[in-house]
């Protein structure tokens, strides 16, 4: 009983109650503005929720995530670009509906396959979380030392077709988090005499720099055309369109899940896996490419289903599996709470209310994505010299507002160039933001192995669990290899000479 | 042709050089190693070598792999240079004036420079936007969250 009425407690918080609407609207907007992505979107809000209840806080961001989602198929219907890279592959036959004149249709039927997507995302996290949670009871330092280089692989293996690359921003974003006083010895590392660096390199301007300034700098630095997006007309998803694309829908989510909750995969390229799936199977097969409704649900169920995917690994094992959930994981850091088995054995009640919250938050998507439909060309048209100007501002205060210092929002500058520069040089932000954020947890964990094992190297497999993770590591590392090395070899007998 | 391959393999070069830095320089002069720490104990500097390490390793297999594969990349020359030093120009200016004149005064004059006088839009829907903008914002930051932004020591 005291059980339901602390959930209850998390939940009936006015705040929740007209927060997580807004923020799903929010995430819907920004979503359909192409330019604004949702990590950007995360990313910046990220400070207005660090003074609210931690339940709170941290549903705002998925909400925004969960939104932005679905808001990304808009721009890609209505203007063939897709709003967030996981709308990709509806922009394949969304647009061209949109061509024929059935926008409408084309929105209506993204918006029931994000619903379904998303909805039975949440039930496969509330079935796996907990049940990974009490697996991952099990693991001591070195398990958790070898399922977090496990991680940083997979992640690192699937964001860039060049591994060296990606694992090489993965330690650079390990090497920030070493940055400030040493854990164990409290002895300052690569503080150069700074005051402001001996508690680290602050997380939320390296979020900042990373993700929302580098679009807005390249921005400003090519003279790119505003796009116009196409009319939404009265068309609509009929019952009987409903019922042709419902096994795409549930294969699409299901595909999503999968794919979501193991770290790295993520939205985009769940979408191809069940695009590809739909184009082999779908009773529309043939109108692929040409503007086929089962084309747009099977891009949007998996996408969607990704979402609270992604929060198993989080939630469970305390690992992100993208970018949001990196983000996710440092807004749990700053709200004093550590996902991972702990959360479930001393705020379950907390866990249940976030479980319920995700459950509703997919009926506002469903809501505000029939009562906003109307208003969807105007919003995804607003030029980009009017929008970048108030990011701009919320990244300055943002930023200031964390530690009360300039220092912050020049270091959020320095990390935008950087993140400019990473782009040139096609180091994957992603993995340095991941790498950064479980920094920490991979050198607490490496020392208190080595010190527990009197640093013998060898006794970081002497558990059947740990060498089981590290063989996995290792096979991970060994196939991308492999499809490296084979891929050259098709390259250079297609073309001597490989052109980028 | 040369310079195309270099910058091909630009990302693994700085990666690597990166790795030499804190192998050879950073960690032996910026991470103190305690006395105390014996020989084969993990200690501060053990994770910065072996982030150094590896990236002088992986640094290495990405050059060797892009000029092996005969990989070229050409950089395009950004069209819109001295907009992005006109932004840049005007965020550095609010930066500066903020202790003077307060984050929020600071942000509207640079929301208003950036949008009419960088991007080409008309001044007064810009004027209105900003005040608007930055008024929410000082709800939210402000009168909700209580958290203090500078105000500016012109106004005392």
């Amino acid at each position: 009983m005291d059980h339901v009425a602390l959930v209850i407690q998390h939940l009936a918080q006015p705040q929740l109650l007209l927060l997580l609407p807004l923020a799903v609207l929010a995430g819907m907007v920004i979503g359909a503005i192409p330019g604004l992505t949702s990590t950007m979107a995360v990313g910046v809000l990220l400070p207005f929720t660090l003074f609210l209840d931690p339940l709170v806080g941290i549903l705002i961001l998925v909400g925004i995530g969960k939104g932005s989602l679905f808001g990304g198929s808009i721009s890609a219907i209505l203007m063939n670009v897709p709003g967030t890279p996981a709308a990709a592959c509806t922009v394949l036959d969304g647009y061209p509906l949109a061509r024929k004149g059935q926008a409408g249709r084309a929105i209506e039927a993204a918006l029931w396959a994000s619903f379904i997507g998303d909805l039975l995302s949440v039930v496969a996290l509330v079935l796996v979380a907990s049940w990974l949670a009490q697996f991952g009871q099990r693991f001591g330092p070195k398990e958790f030392f070898a399922l977090i280089l496990l991680s940083l692989t997979v992640i690192a293996a699937l964001s860039q077709d060049s591994l060296p690359r990606a694992i090489a921003g993965g330690l650079l974003g390990l090497l920030l988090g070493t940055v400030g006083l040493d854990l164990v010895n409290a002895t300052p590392r690569f503080t150069f005499g700074s005051q402001e660096l001996t508690d680290g390199v602050p997380f939320l301007p390296v979020l900042i720099g990373l993700f929302a300034l580098p679009d807005i700098i390249e921005h400003y630095m090519s003279r790119t055309k505003e796009l116009k997006a196409q009319a939404v007309d009265r068309t609509r998803f009929s019952r009987a369109d409903f019922r042709m694309t419902l096994p795409t829908i549930l294969k699409g989510s299901v595909i999503g899940i999968t794919m979501g909750a193991i770290p790295g995969i993520g939205a985009t390229a769940s979408t191809f896996v069940s695009y590809a799936e739909a184009k082999r199977s779908a009773p529309d097969r043939d109108e692929f490419g040409k503007g086929a409704l089962s084309g747009v649900a099977a891009a949007e169920s998996a996408n969607s289903g990704t979402k609270a995917a992604t929060l198993i690994p989080l939630l469970a094992l305390g690992v992100p599996g993208d970018v949001v959930t990196a983000i996710l994981l440092g807004a749990f850091y700053f709200h004093g709470l550590a996902p991972g088995p702990l959360l479930f054995a001393n705020d379950l009640p907390f866990i249940h209310a976030l479980y319920i919250a995700l459950f509703f938050s997919g009926f506002f998507i469903l809501l505000f994505g029939y009562l906003l439909k109307r208003w969807m060309t105007p919003i995804a048209s607003v030029p980009r010299d009017l929008l970048y100007p108030p990011i701009l501002v919320l990244c300055i205060v943002g930023a200031y507002a964390l530690s009360n210092s300039m220092f912050a929002v020049f270091t959020m500058f320095l990390f935008g160039i950087m993140g400019v520069a990473l782009r040139r040089l096609r180091i994957p932000a992603p993995t340095i933001l991941i790498g950064f954020v479980l920094s920490t947890l991979l050198e607490d964990n490496l020392r208190r192995a080595l010190l527990i094992s009197r640093g013998h190297l060898v006794a970081l497999l002497d558990s059947p669990l740990a060498m089981g993770l590290h063989a996995v590591t290792a096979i991970i590392v060994v196939a991308v290899c492999w499809r490296a090395i084979r891929r050259k070899r098709v390259g250079k007998v297609a073309s001597p000479v490989a052109q980028e | 042709m040369l310079g195309e391959r270099l910058t091909a393999a630009a990302g693994g070069i700085a990666v690597t050089v990166l790795g030499i830095l804190l192998v050879t320089f950073l960690v032996p002069e910026f991470v103190t190693q305690p006395s105390r720490v014996p020989a084969n104990m993990p200690g501060p500097r053990t994770l910065p070598l072996l982030i150094g390490w590896g990236m002088i390793f992986f640094g290495t297999i990405e050059m060797i792999g892009i000029w092996v594969g005969g990989q070229r990349l050409r950089w395009q020359r950004p069209d819109g240079i001295g907009r992005l030093l006109l932004v840049a120009a005007i965020i550095l200016g609010a930066l500066l004036v903020t202790p003077y004149i307060g984050m929020l005064p600071a942000c509207i004059i640079m929301m208003v420079a950036i949008t009419s006088g960088a991007s080409g839009q008309r001044l007064l829907p810009s004027v209105v936007t900003a005040v608007l903008f930055v008024g929410i914002v000082y709800s939210i930051f402000i009168l909700l969250a209580g958290i203090p932004l500078p105000s500016g020591s012109l106004w005392g």
